[in-house]
């Protein structure tokens, strides 16, 4: 029933698990396996690690799993399979068995009270195997066969295709109520809210355009697991035919860094090991909690939780060197430069971002000016070809965005015509911010993905694209739109900085 | 020109939908259907909340006037025009602009009437009760007017009633109160500035009355409002409602937001005047019940006291609802766009009203309007002691010597406060409030509030002039 390949890797990760306990040190195992449902291969020690603190934190913290695979159309039975993996940690299987399929007998309408179905379950088999289940996780066979079609081919996929194929079918899974953990996991309750407000918008098509955003880049980012050195290495290259390439690695040779000091030097080691052209450092307890502080944000996105989550985000981006390290180090932060800047009047310190201050502010410029409720269109133009602009309407409900409606665009409308059309079509838009292509691949190449290069200049830049109206607009002219068009580059940073970097330098 | 109240009884809808668009329907259905209010060829107003370019709720939900404007089209209107006189600060040219409303009200066959271009829209004198008004042509000469109110929390009235709408009506100048003290009449005391405030909107409400009130309640702005404020959030209430006698349907829209009618100065003001009908006997509720669909919602607190905006300390003396009114909206306005600067300021009073307390701290005290100003002139805070410097260099050597006889303590001395903030006016403007904070603190030293300022500039800076003479709008 299920894919062979996919099979015989879980056996192996299941295999691994169950003699971890009798393996004497287990982390100078070299057990290689490939994390299910992806062609990353990853070594096993290290996913025994990660799953068993992602099923904790994100699915279930108990014990013991039953797999039902579930007929879309049989009546009396819809059972096909049943499969009970008993786990010491939760997320961690360690034996698997496979149970008679009338061992217990599903009709399609105790789907409809999943609770009492899941009771009759537990009891069933705590009766007859002395095993007390937490959850079940129930697969249709329609979800079944689309997870088998992924694993037929995941050889053949290049990286940038597997990302694009394996979101589709998370999309499809949970959206289309293939796949369900009960009780339900607050990752599913995640992944289905965010699906209900993205609407008609694929995830892949997100991906795909964000993919496309991004320059060229090769990154390595090196994580303190748990004592564990890992590497992620990360690359965009045109040249290459794949045009994503993701690898990860155990470095065994390399040992943690145990305090703040050890850190620098295990980053030249690495640095000397794999010459990566940038390095980040990061500990597992930042990236766990940012991605935990995600996950548990409530849906649609209340203002405070957003408020809060974006002021973590910003704290971890100003907490450079402390929360995190780069190699080459970013240039704005020399003192001799920063210095330099500070006698033409402008502070420019990102190690004082302003993390409570910023979001304040742009949540106030869109509550005053786009209003509590608003449809505000966004649209994305790409100047270079003479493709479509991508519309995108997002709905907000009390300062929530509650949907994203994408629409087709004519190009051949002016903003004031298109804003009439949609206003008649979906009600009244309160704006449209129009973005070209270029401007945020200079955004996300300044701020994110070359953050080492960042200088003056390059903010400078970045204002004067944003004063470019084939770049930047807003329709119709509100206050903060006509601010931003009547300042010069300088004037506006004069004003903002203060705003967005805090003085105090200690 | 003024009208007393005709009608017996009145039918009044309250509404529960799932949109409001379908609420009007819906509404409109069951009170005889539109055309029971517009006939064929009726030259139509709309009366909206239009107030800053800033987003809903601030503004009337665009979408509520385009069905009514689309209902009106269906009943034969000959034309359809929209509109209302602004905030003082900003004229309709400038606001249309920003807000594209201009083009969105032809597109679907209404037209925005500049009220301010009086080239255009001319201007009628009009006497009530010995007080002169101007009120547009456009609107007297309109066989019907329908009133769209945004009902959300207001300061003095605890919500915005549609006969708060209706003021807007007449040009800002005439929606100030002149301070007027009566002779043998406390102004403070007896809060004349509100009394004086209630019957000119009665007044204006009286001169032309609208056919069809709808208080639109389907989003309602609680906690801070009717501005956008840190404080103020969406309530959906998906109720609407609606009638032909805007005193009927305020009434109700009271009792629906669980507050007593017969408190209200201004139904009872109307009341007092035999405008509308304000007898819960002669009105027929019809769609929701009354009981069903009363509400808890939050209104703005009663003292200033309660908007608590970070480092601040508020001193209040006795006061009229108009520096009230003021300090409101100002306070709010520093505790949304000064979040940064007041952490910084760390000590700020705020001194309000006839003799206020002293403030806590000598520094950064902010007196807002006349009565604080003039009552504290003589207060301890005005003038600061401080300890003039002795002989620097005996002092050092007597240091040296450790002999503490000979070191010179300094004399000390009174110096006027110069850490104090004059806000004068009666009361005081906001746009001048915060240009005087920014000079006061320096731009350096609010960098939130100077970027607000400069926000707003852009749209000030075309009607400078009449920012002087006009106070601000409710």
């Amino acid at each position: 029933m299920i894919n062979n390949a996919f099979k015989t890797n879980w056996l192996d990760i299941i295999n691994f698990n169950s003699k971890l306990n009798i393996i004497e040190d287990p982390k100078t195992s070299e057990h290689i396996v490939r994390i299910p449902l992806t062609p990353i291969k990853i070594d096993a020690y290290l996913l025994n690690y990660l799953l068993g603190y992602f099923y904790s934190e994100f699915i279930n913290d108990q014990q013991n799993i039953l797999d039902l695979i579930l007929s879309d159309f049989d009546i009396e039975n819809k059972v096909l399979g049943l499969y009970l993996s008993k786990t010491q940690r939760p997320g961690v299987v360690e034996s698997i068995k496979s149970l008679p399929k009338d061992f217990i007998i599903i009709k399609e309408k105790d789907l409809h009270d999943i609770l009492s179905l899941f009771k009759k379950i537990q009891t069933k088999i705590l009766e007859k195997y002395r095993l007390k289940i937490s959850s079940i996780r129930v697969i249709k066979r329609r979800g079944m066969d689309l997870i088998n079609r992924l694993c037929e081919n995941l050889e053949s996929f290049s990286f940038y295709e597997f990302l694009q194929q394996f979101l589709d079918l998370i999309e499809k899974l949970i959206g289309q109520d293939l796949f369900f953990i009960y009780p339900e996991p607050i990752l599913t309750k995640f992944i289905k809210s965010n699906l209900k407000i993205l609407n008609e918008v694929k995830i892949s098509k997100i991906f795909e355009f964000l993919e496309e955003l991004a320059p060229d880049f090769d990154n390595t980012l090196l994580i303190n697991f748990n004592e564990m050195l890992v590497s992620l290495q990360m690359k965009k290259l045109k040249s290459q035919k794949s045009k994503l390439v993701f690898n990860i690695d155990r470095l065994e040779e390399l040992t943690a860094p145990s305090d703040e000091n050890d850190i620098d030097k295990v980053i030249k080691k690495v640095n000397q090991k794999l010459k990566p052209k940038k390095l980040l450092f990061f500990d597992q307890t930042s990236i766990f909690s940012i991605l935990k502080d995600l996950v548990y944000l409530s849906i649609p996105l209340k203002k405070e939780e957003l408020k809060l989550f974006i002021q973590k985000i910003i704290f971890g981006y100003r907490s450079f060197n402390s929360i995190w390290k780069m190699t080459p180090k970013p240039k704005i932060y020399n003192t001799l430069i920063r210095f330099l800047i500070r006698l033409f009047g402008i502070n420019i310190n990102f190690r004082k971002l302003s993390h409570w201050a910023i979001p304040n502010l742009i949540f106030n410029l869109i509550d005053t000016y786009f209003g509590l409720n608003s449809n505000v269109l966004l649209l994305i133009s790409d100047n270079k070809t003479s493709n479509k602009d991508v519309g995108l309407i997002f709905r907000i409900e009390n300062s929530s965005l509650i949907k994203i409606i994408p629409i087709s665009i004519n190009n051949k409308l002016s903003l004031m015509e298109l804003k009439i059309k949609i206003s008649k079509d979906y009600g009244f838009v309160s704006g449209i911010i129009k973005f070209d292509k270029d401007l945020l691949k200079a955004f996300l190449n300044i701020f994110v993905f070359n953050y080492h290069k960042v200088k003056f200049s390059s903010l400078v830049r970045i204002s004067k694209m944003i004063k470019d109206p084939n770049l930047f607009q807003i329709y119709p002219e509100l206050p903060p739109y006509r601010f931003l068009r009547t300042k010069s580059s300088i004037g506006l940073l004069k004003i903002l900085l203060p705003i967005f970097i805090d003085k105090h330098e200690f | 020109m003024m009208h007393q109240s005709n009608l017996e009884n009145t039918e009044i809808a309250i509404i529960k939908s799932d949109s409001p668009q379908e609420a009007i329907l819906e509404g409109i259905r069951k009170l005889g259907g539109i055309s029971k209010f517009i006939s064929r060829d009726d030259q139509v107003f709309l009366k909206i909340n239009l107030r800053l370019p800033h987003g809903f709720p601030v503004n009337s939900n665009f979408d509520v006037a385009k069905i009514l404007i689309e209902l009106c089209k269906e009943a034969g209107a000959k034309k359809i025009y929209i509109g209302s006189f602004p905030n003082k600060v900003i004229d309709l040219k400038t606001l249309s602009d920003m807000l594209d409303l201009n083009n969105y009200f032809e597109s679907i066959g209404a037209e925005l009437t500049f009220l301010d271009d009086q080239d255009k829209f001319p201007l009628d004198n009009i006497t009530i009760n010995n007080n002169q008004f101007k009120f547009p042509k456009v609107i007297l000469n309109s066989d019907k007017i329908i009133s769209i109110n945004q009902v959300s929390v207001h300061p003095l009235f605890k919500c915005n009633l549609s006969l708060i709408n209706s003021y807007s009506m007449v040009p800002n100048r005439y929606q100030t109160i002149q301070k007027i003290v009566r002779a043998g009449k406390d102004y403070l005391l007896l809060d004349q500035y509100k009394k004086d405030l209630i019957s000119n909107i009665m007044d204006v409400f009286s001169i032309k009355k609208p056919n069809l009130v709808i208080n639109d309640l389907f989003y309602f702005l609680e906690g801070a409002g009717p501005y956008i404020y840190s404080d103020s959030e969406i309530n959906k209430t998906n109720l609407i409602i609606l009638g032909e006698d805007a005193v009927a349907v305020d009434l109700i829209t009271l009792r629906i937001l669980n507050l007593d009618p017969f408190k209200s100065e201004l139904i009872n003001e109307s009341q007092e005047r035999g405008i509308g009908i304000s007898d819960l006997n002669k009105i027929k509720i019809i769609g929701e019940s009354l009981d069903n669909s009363v509400l808890n919602v939050k209104f703005c607190g009663y003292k200033l006291e309660e908007i608590n905006p970070q480092n601040t300390t508020i001193k209040s003396g006795k006061f009229c609802a108009g520096c009230y009114n003021q300090a409101y909206h100002l306070l709010n306005l520093m505790k949304t766009h000064m979040t940064k600067d007041l952490k910084y300021i760390r000590k700020q009073s705020f001194l309000i009203g006839d003799k206020p307390q002293e403030p806590e701290y000598p520094e950064n005290v902010i007196l807002f309007g006349d009565c604080a100003i003039n009552s504290t002139k003589e207060r301890d805070f005005r003038r600061i002691i401080i300890q003039k410097q002795g002989n620097i260099i005996a002092e050092a050597k007597s240091k040296l010597k450790r002999d503490k006889k000979q070191i010179s303590k300094g004399k000390l001395k009174e110096k006027p406060n110069k850490q104090i903030l004059e806000l004068f006016g009666c009361p005081p403007d906001i746009i001048y409030c915060v240009k005087s904070l920014i000079k006061y603190y320096s731009k350096s030293e609010v960098p939130n509030l100077n970027f607000y300022n400069q926000l707003s500039d852009t749209f000030l800076t075309q009607n400078k002039n009449t920012t002087k003479e006009d106070d601000l709008l409710l």
